[in-house]
């Protein structure tokens, strides 16, 4: 029994100390109470210093939504809306009531996202180029959080065939075609999947998703 | 090219290409295209073309019907 006990405790131990790899499940109470068939994805709050990140970002959300049976508003449309409509920054869209979004788009939820980095960076000898965002499903209806979520993408230049000089070269070439080709961009795509896909943490799937692809 | 300097028209001809394989292949476009394609040919000043876009998404789409009622209203007041 002792042993038993033991056991318990170290594996207890090892559950904590992996905590955020196997935490629990995130409850679902809210997103299965009001389960929405549509989400609007206003343009997310840039927290990073590149300035390309809002709308780079807001055009990979719409495919992993629409994949995971979600019908998602267009994204440029809705910007166009509001922009006409007297608000030309992200930030000045989030501040639009649910009521509003409720009347004049007809959502049941929207996703309020925050990227909190953004870009590529030259390290000496690797280029790192970041993506990170939390995200929030809001029911319009009732004003419930439906789903909370956040994640974060790394990725480096890396390979340098072996030499000191080779690496900082290779950087060095990285970050120039970074700057032209913004990987974060691509990042992105790989942060959205991220996001949404997790099986106990990303969304539930919607009305459109095809019953035979359920898991 | 930046996404912001390409044209309407240079943005409608690969979507309308993409609508017909689509079509041909009997598949459902995504949410949000005959919006956007909407979009762009009202930009392009054919309205008519504009209307029948968003319709299409709004048949395929009910939940798109407020917002698309309300961007087929903007079209007839311009």
């Amino acid at each position: 029994m002792k042993t038993l006990f033991l056991n318990i405790g170290i594996l207890a131990g090892m559950l904590a100390l992996t905590g955020c790899v196997t935490n629990k499940p995130y409850d679902y109470t809210n997103f299965r109470a009001h389960p929405p068939r549509s989400i609007l994805v206003l343009p997310p709050i840039n927290q990073s210093t590149d300035v390309r990140g809002t709308y780079s970002y807001l055009s990979t959300v719409t495919r992993p939504l629409a994949e995971m049976g979600y019908y998602v508003f267009p994204v440029t449309e809705v910007d166009a809306l509001m922009k006409e409509n007297g608000l030309p920054t992200a930030g000045e869209m989030r501040g639009v009531s649910l009521d509003k979004i409720g009347e004049i788009i007809g959502a049941d939820s929207v996703l309020y996202v925050t990227l909190k980095k953004y870009g590529s960076k030259y390290e000496i000898i690797t280029s790192v180029t970041t993506v990170a965002a939390d995200a929030k499903l809001v029911d319009v209806k009732t004003g419930l959080t439906l789903w909370e979520g956040s994640t974060i993408v790394q990725q480096s230049s890396g390979d340098s065939g072996g030499s000191i000089i080779g690496a900082l070269i290779t950087a060095a070439v990285t970050q120039i075609v970074n700057s032209a080709t913004d990987p974060a961009h691509d990042a992105s795509s790989m942060a959205n999947f991220q996001l949404f896909t997790p099986k106990d943490h990303g969304l539930l799937y919607g009305p459109y998703f095809p019953e035979n692809r359920k898991k | 090219m930046k996404p912001d300097k390409a044209t309407p028209e240079l943005q409608a001809s690969p979507m309308e290409e993409d609508m017909h394989r689509a079509i041909s292949a009997n598949k459902p476009l995504p949410p949000g295209f005959h919006a956007h394609l909407g979009n762009l040919y009202y930009q392009m000043g054919k309205s008519d073309l504009a209307l029948q876009e968003f319709q299409k998404e709004k048949t395929q789409f009910p939940e798109s019907a407020v917002f698309m009622d309300r961007l087929i209203a903007n079209l007839a007041k311009k």
